[in-house]
């Protein structure tokens, strides 16, 4: 009998499920993966070269266009790194703001995860839903920073503007109806026949592995190891108010399906705790002092304040797709150092273990469970 | 504190290699085997490598403990082993590092180029790297494919050198 050799197989970088601009090496045995060599880097923008040459505030919203799905976790992050080496206060409104913020902007990456992954595997209807949801998400961040998907709205120091009154009503209807949409998208989903043929046993990681893999966020928790930033840092408001983190049993890519579906839930959850905690003054309190006015004039122009903390630091915050974090290398006027350890980084660094001896149309269940978005892979 | 414990467990294993213990938890260690050595030992106490990345200074490596919830920098100054066996997450770390740094690591099984294009050359996050870089790429209707030209800029780069309004 002859000998059958094994074959190479480009994947993308055009291909839709690739979630853009990923060109992946496949090695066949027939139709199984024996080796997946993800190339990467094509959308490599050098940022965290630039951030060394712009100042402190300028630096910003180049996080927007990192993870191009969950904005605001950027900024947040990186406003933090900032906040604590210059040690600024930020008021407790605008902690509240930043939460129930940064559970939108959860919800809004979720929605894209889940349902991306539903189409890629031959789902179509959810995705259609969820782009509508994410629609009314990003009409909020609209509202309060004036752009739908780069809002620079988290700065150091607190956010750039308040929310009304009015905002708070309308969240609190889209809370009221968004667990109804989130049963529709699972009616579709959680036992359907097909999605389970195709996630259940997928892409098993054990809880070690996970864990030997650097897996963060839903990757880890769908690993069964209960982990998660926002009850271990207590950043923001997250120390006040009460959710659970779901994990899975098996670390299957459906495991992690539901994982991410129960996070969506429990988002609603804090939203709903941090709503009512805003509080409304009728009159904008304007500084008129001059020395103010001049301070801040300097601060936007010139970069911070004069640099109080210049130790190196490593900030860390939950993001939607793991752990996202910030090492700044503080100088004067710009960073001397900015790394970005992006979650999508490390999990598809990974892909090559997930996707061996895996069939190859598994290949894009993996993909779709890494929940890889190439503006923070690539940086 | 179970962190601290480990900490002064550190220390009491390898004192001479620990150069400074700050109350950020930074390690930093001169000699390559001992620093082996001493990620083998947090390793062995269930550490993730949560990061590994390149400084001007050498590369940091920053360890977790998931059970004591505690993570510490461990910033390595001279020659480097790979990390690949005990940690595979360090496998496209390194390779990122290399790239941008060009710190070389021993023992790596596929130390290739991975974000920057195909071809490139340099180390892009050294300071003596420019921002713009050297080359920028065009389609050349002659070959009629991408290639690659010394870059032009149709404006100068602005650089921000001025004086902090802070100091005066």
């Amino acid at each position: 009998m002859a000998k059958l050799k094994s074959f190479t197989m480009n994947f993308g970088p055009q291909h839709p499920a690739a979630h853009g601009v990923l060109r992946l090496i496949l090695e066949l045995d027939g139709e199984v993966v024996v080796r997946a060599d993800p190339h990467i880097g094509l959308l490599h923008r050098g940022t965290e070269k630039l951030l060394e040459h712009k100042t402190y505030l300028q630096g910003l919203p180049y996080f927007d266009r990192l993870d191009y799905v969950s904005m605001m976790a950027y900024e947040h992050v990186y406003s933090l790194a900032v906040e604590q080496t210059f040690k600024l206060p930020v008021s407790r409104q605008h902690t509240l703001i930043r939460t129930l913020f940064l559970e939108i902007t959860r919800l809004l990456n979720h929605l894209m995860a889940v349902t991306t992954h539903a189409l890629d595997v031959g789902a179509l209807t959810p995705f259609l839903w969820a782009f509508e949801e994410r629609e009314k998400l990003m009409e909020f961040y609209e509202r309060v920073s004036g752009a739908r998907m780069h809002a620079a709205y988290i700065q150091p120091g607190g956010v750039t503007n308040e929310v009304d009154h009015q905002l708070v009503t309308d969240i609190t209807t889209f809370v009221y109806q968004f667990g109804d949409r989130l049963d529709e998208i699972e009616e579709m989903l959680t036992s359907n026949r097909i999605w389970r043929q195709r996630l259940v046993d997928v892409g098993v990681v054990t809880a070690q592995q996970a864990q030997d893999l650097s897996f963060s966020g839903p990757m880890l928790r769908g690993s069964s190891v209960g982990w998660d930033l926002r009850l271990v840092l207590n950043y923001e408001a997250y120390s006040e108010c009460e959710f659970s983190v779901p994990i899975g049993l098996n670390g299957d890519c459906y495991d992690r399906y539901l994982v991410r579906v129960e996070e969506m839930r429990q988002s609603l959850l804090i939203i709903n705790q941090v709503l009512p905690r805003l509080t409304f003054t009728s009159s904008k309190k304007v500084d008129q002092q001059m020395e103010h006015v001049i301070n801040n004039f300097k601060k936007f122009t010139g970069g911070n304040h004069p640099l109080i903390n210049r130790r190196p630091r490593y900030t860390a915050v939950e993001a939607p797709k793991g752990e996202l974090g910030v090492y700044l290398e503080p100088e004067l006027l710009q960073p001397k150092r900015v790394r970005i350890r992006a979650p999508g980084f490390i999990h598809l660094s990974a892909l090559d273990y997930m996707a061996s001896d895996h069939m190859i149309a598994d290949v894009v269940t993996i993909i779709g469970t890494q929940d890889i978005v190439f503006g923070e892979i690539d940086r | 504190m179970v962190a601290r414990r480990l900490k002064l467990e550190l220390i009491k294993l390898y004192p001479s290699y620990i150069v400074s213990l700050s109350r950020y938890h930074q390690v930093s260690v001169r000699e390559q085997n001992k620093l082996f050595k001493i990620l083998k030992l947090s390793l062995l106490h269930q550490q993730t490598l949560t990061d590994l990345f390149g400084t001007q200074s050498g590369v940091n490596y920053h360890l977790r403990s998931l059970v004591y919830e505690k993570s510490y920098l461990v910033r390595a100054h001279s020659s480097y082993t790979s990390l690949v066996e005990l940690w595979p997450s360090s496998n496209w770390l390194e390779r990122e590092c290399w790239e941008m740094f060009g710190y070389y690591f021993n023992f790596h099984p596929d130390l290739r180029r991975l974000l920057t294009d195909y071809g490139f050359r340099g180390q892009p996050l050294q300071k003596n790297f420019p921002l713009v870089g050297y080359t920028q790429v065009y389609y050349s209707e002659r070959s009629k494919r991408v290639s690659n030209q010394p870059v032009k800029l149709a404006q100068e780069f602005r650089l921000f050198s001025f004086q902090s309004p802070w100091q005066n």
